[in-house]
């Protein structure tokens, strides 16, 4: 079985609230113990790396390299399974995400999927993902409308074990 | 005990790269039968082809649950074995669901 992580899961992780990071962290856990997969695409892996890229700024470099944050990213990096997308992959991405939304008859709406939400999608059909865990559940249902895993949000997750 | 290259008169010739320790590893004889059996079903017969995948999955487990417990320190948490266990068995009720849900078009 695949689990197809996006940004959120790292972020509400990365808040450290004991609450929440402790159902997470079980549930990576128990995926490995069953063999299961934690994957996550390249472009919402570098999300969370901007994400810490940007963290505390005006930390000297060194400090900032050895930081929190950093040690966090670096173990968190040995959890997923990142799948980088090549050339051809990121044209067939941006032809999905333009087919699911078009930024102009959408205007009205916040935001819509993003080019990082659309590589997500096009993991979870490539692996025939099972579970896909996101806080953008109404993007990812326009860019999968026949997903037949489940899509489940980070927060619901930890009502769901916690 | 019976050595792994003894006993089937061939090992794997290394390729570029590869690293050959000079020392044989020994294995029980009922690891070697089943290692055996693995390596013909998954890996074209090839047993050090075979060991190194089942080594590198085991050691990428290991690490993922090393790195677990570390992400767990640095946040100040103990994921104890109750809630490994809620996690998993909630995993396995989703997968049963989705197997579910899955095979349902295929038996309409």
């Amino acid at each position: 079985m695949t689990l197809v992580l996006d940004t959120g899961y790292y972020l509400l992780l990365a808040a450290r609230i004991g609450r929440s990071s402790r159902p997470l962290l079980a549930l990576a856990k128990g995926a490995k113990r069953l063999g299961y997969e934690l994957s996550m695409s390249s472009m919402a892996w570098a999300e969370c790396v901007s994400h810490v890229c940007h963290a505390e700024p005006g930390l000297p470099y060194t400090a900032w390299e050895h930081g929190n944050a950093m040690t966090f990213l670096r173990h968190f990096r040995h959890i997923v399974s990142v799948h980088p997308a090549n050339g051809d992959d990121l044209l067939e991405i941006a032809k999905r995400l333009r087919q699911a939304f078009d930024p102009g008859v959408a205007s009205g709406r916040r935001q819509g999927p993003t080019l990082a939400d659309a590589s997500t999608a096009y993991l979870v059909q490539q692996l025939k993902a099972e579970i896909l865990v996101t806080d953008d559940l109404a993007d990812f249902r326009l860019l999968l409308p026949n997903f037949d895993g489940e899509m489940i949000a980070p927060k619901q997750l930890v009502d769901a074990i916690g | 005990m019976v050595s792994a290259a003894k006993s089937r008169g061939r090992g794997r010739r290394p390729r570029f790269g590869d690293a050959v320790v000079p020392k044989s590893i020994t294995f029980k004889p009922q690891t070697l039968e089943r290692l055996t059996r693995l390596a013909t079903v998954e890996s074209n017969g090839n047993l050090s082809e075979c060991v190194n995948e089942l080594l590198e999955e085991a050691l990428a487990s290991r690490e993922a649950e090393a790195a677990i417990d570390s992400l767990a320190n640095l946040i100040g948490v103990e994921v104890g074995e109750e809630d490994v266990q809620r996690a998993s068995a909630w995993l396995l009720r989703t997968a049963r669901r989705i197997a579910e849900k899955r095979a349902a078009p295929a038996q309409a």
